[in-house]
């Protein structure tokens, strides 16, 4: 059986046949997935998004996931041409003009993932870690989550994911899965800004979400992807244009309740989720923090780490 | 809108085994297991649940039960109240009518 | 290939051993929803990612049933002191009597069956309980067409819970050609130990699943309706088959339960008493046979298939003059909401 090697040592021919045969098999944190896709964009924004990612392009075993990049009908393979992301089952997905092959990737994973997983509570939200514990950043009400997330790596702290926060019910430990950081419109040149551009993939203008661009994940976040941790911080953030920043402590109580909702998954998952939530949001400390500016979040969410003892 | 059709003689029961309670701070975080629904009780519902599981009571049977077991008084408790907290929990799926009892 | 497949599926055979084939069997049995299944017969044996596979299909199934006895709960809740003791019908029957046929199997809605004469006290009592016709279905032509023409009422879907039921009244559409004797069924159903709600004895639950995979002819789900056909004829006593020939032309479903125990016989080879030329109940027509071989492989002539099985499908359930008039309707309505995309000014 063909081992796994780093994506970006795969020549490109190999790769894109491999793709074109759907038998590409990507292996990433608790997800293994086949991918098929005859498209040249795709490739190329593996090759550069996923650099870093172990993937074997004979098929070694079966996978949780199979994502095939399409044409959405045999009439646009030739005009006007558009592809589609096909999960393997019926979903109501957008298509996308062939330039944003890569955004119809990025979101038909997605899916796949969030629909299919139940071996895991999954979590709409960013998380982060060290050696002593996990930042969970819940996207509840959108406020930034991505660009905090690529603020505190560059402090040191491992990429999770800004996508998935995924929580092992046997353990109640977060699992990282780390995947390139998705960042829309002014916090593609905030987070440029302070990675350096080498780490983010050419910017894709005009797509439905606005301007889109990935942070690849590091090649230690990925080494490191079987390394689970506890959370001890909980975030909401809440991002208010020019607002003053202020943190405030919440009930453990609600801060289940506030998560609930949050979870693609939890009403499927049955008491192993119910444990493993309540033991998560016990052994943290949660906050609802406003901010009117990414400086701000980041000045609260490392006091709030220190106070935690990350 | 109530789960279903109840009168005052309407006998109520509950069953405890199926729920998993986790007290934090002062709130009854209670897992339903037949359901999968998660729900944040007050003590009020959950001596109600409690008095309940333990025999099938009316409205009026109910109250002086839960009174006795929460420590109140019914003037700081009043009967409606315990009857709107049964219908909630109704609702809910939480307490039912008993077969056979009216 | 779907054979094969399909006889792995329900552990007849082994599991293809190289990794594209057997991801591509799970993709299969995913797609017709009997992974749940495949799941259970397999789960001993699975090891690495097949087992991670197995495990979330586990989970999925786990909460279906779970949904599934919640909102029993609650139809009893909601029919408590009518008297009214509603039939559960597939899935939900299965469920309730942990039959080997409910091992693994996806339940997404409810059907429950009533007697005619309790339909509309049910009906009432169940939106009472907060249940409603969905917006889709909500209009005079709709419930005109499903109380006239059909079995059952439109989905009840419930307003805070999102669950569905579906209540029947008859096993199949009144005007259908196939006339299964529904009193006959309701009479031999019993009781559920404790509780308000009934379900079909052992033969005729078998005779159910076979009138609804088989006799309303539009073949949905044909890897799952086998699938279920197989493990419930499984789980009948050696005294339960012998009757089953008989009881099938009693209840009138000799048609449905035949193309069953034909399928049952090429699919899995399952030996079947009572069926052939000379015997009680007739075997499939050709035609049957192979627009359900079609269906099932999805094979190049499907889509021909699928046209005969939807003509099919509502001759066996509507008279011809109704037939085309709805055909008609559905039609003019395909053009409105065609009409209504292709302008979003004028939807507005």
């Amino acid at each position: 059986m063909e081992h796994f090697r780093r994506l970006g040592d795969v020549p490109y021919p190999e790769l894109a046949q491999s793709l074109k045969d759907g038998c590409l098999e990507m292996s990433l944190g608790p997800f293994s997935k086949r991918l098929k896709a005859n498209n040249s964009q795709v490739t190329e924004f593996l090759q550069d998004a996923y650099r870093d990612v172990p993937v074997r392009t004979k098929l070694g075993d079966i996978t949780d996931v199979a994502v095939t990049i399409k044409s959405p009908s045999w009439f646009r393979q030739y005009v006007r041409r558009q592809v589609v992301a096909d999960p393997g089952f019926i979903v109501p997905a957008v298509p996308l003009p062939v330039r944003l092959s890569a955004l119809s990737f990025e979101m038909g994973l997605n899916l796949a993932v969030a629909l299919k997983c139940c071996r895991l509570v999954s979590f709409h939200a960013a998380v982060v870690g060290n050696e002593k514990g996990a930042i969970f950043i819940s996207a509840h009400s959108g406020g930034g989550k991505s660009t905090l997330a690529s603020a505190l790596m560059v402090e040191g702290y491992r990429l999770f994911s800004d996508e998935f926060g995924l929580l092992d019910m046997s353990n109640s430990l977060l699992v990282p899965y780390p995947r390139p950081v998705s960042l829309k419109g002014d916090s593609i040149n905030i987070v440029r800004d302070f990675t350096g551009a080498d780490w983010l993939t050419p910017v894709l203008s005009d797509t439905p979400k606005g301007d889109i661009a990935y942070r690849r994940a590091r090649p230690s976040d990925i080494e490191e992807a079987d390394k689970k941790l506890s959370s001890k911080l909980i975030v909401f953030p809440v991002f208010t244009k020019g607002a003053r920043p202020v943190a405030k402590e919440l009930a453990k109580s609600e801060a289940l309740m506030r998560l609930i909702p949050s979870s693609t998954n939890y009403h499927l998952l049955g008491q192993g989720g119910f444990e493993a939530l309540t033991a998560m949001v016990a052994g943290a400390r949660s906050y609802e923090i406003q901010y009117g500016n990414t400086d701000d979040s980041m000045k609260i969410v490392k006091d709030l780490a220190a106070g935690v003892g990350l | 809108m109530a789960a279903g059709p109840y009168s005052d003689e309407t006998l109520w029961t509950a069953d405890i085994t199926r729920l998993v309670i986790r007290v934090m701070e002062d709130v009854n975080l209670t897992f339903d297991t037949l359901s999968g629904d998660t729900h944040a009780l007050n003590f009020l519902s959950a001596a109600v649940i409690q008095v309940l599981s333990s025999g099938k009571e009316t409205f009026a049977s109910a109250a002086p039960r839960v009174l006795e077991t929460i420590g109140m008084e019914e003037s700081d408790c009043p009967k409606g109240l315990i009857k709107d907290t049964i219908l909630q929990l109704d609702e809910a799926g939480l307490v039912i009518p008993a077969r056979g009892g009216e | 290939m779907t054979k094969a497949w399909l006889k792995s599926i329900v552990r007849q055979s082994p599991l293809p051993s190289d990794p594209e084939s057997l991801s591509d069997l799970v993709a299969f049995a995913e797609a017709h929803h009997v992974l749940g299944q495949m799941a259970t017969v397999w789960q001993n044996e699975a090891t690495g990612k097949l087992k991670d596979v197995f495990e979330n299909a586990a989970i999925r199934t786990a909460f279906d049933h779970r949904m599934l006895a919640f909102e029993m709960g609650r139809i009893e809740r909601a029919l408590h002191g009518t008297g009214i003791a509603p039939v559960l019908l597939k899935g939900g029957a299965y469920v309730a009597l942990e039959l080997p046929a409910s091992e693994g199997r996806r339940v997404a809605d409810i059907d429950i069956l009533v007697a005619e004469d309790d339909l509309e006290q049910t009906e009432n009592r169940l939106k009472e309980a907060g249940w409603a016709f969905e917006e889709t279905t909500d209009n005079e032509y709709d419930q005109a067409y499903y109380r006239e023409f059909m079995h059952e009422l439109p989905p009840l879907r419930h307003i805070r819970r999102r669950t569905v039921v579906d209540v029947h009244h008859r096993i199949l559409p009144r005007t259908s050609r196939v006339l299964v004797k529904n009193d006959m069924l309701i009479d031999a159903a019993q009781h559920l130990k404790g509780r308000e709600l009934r379900t079909f004895q052992p033969v005729d639950l078998f005779i159910h699943s076979s009138v609804h995979s088989f006799a309303d002819g539009s073949f949905d789900t044909p890897a799952r309706s086998l699938v279920e056909l197989y493990f419930l004829f499984s789980g009948l006593s050696e005294a339960d088959k012998s009757a089953l020939a008989e009881r099938s032309v009693t209840v009138g479903a000799s048609m449905p339960v035949a193309t069953a125990l034909w399928a049952l016989n090429e699919f899995f080879g399952e030996k079947v008493p009572g069926v052939g030329a000379d015997s009680m109940i007739k075997p499939a027509s050709a035609l049957v046979r192979g627009a359900f071989r079609a269906k099932l492989e999805n094979i190049s002539g499907a889509y021909f298939a699928k046209l005969i099985l939807y003509v099919r499908s509502h001759y066996l359930r509507m008279p011809i003059p109704q037939l085309a008039l709805h055909l008609m309707r559905k039609a003019a309505r395909q053009l409105v909401n065609a009409v209504k995309r292709e302008d979003p000014l004028k939807s507005q």
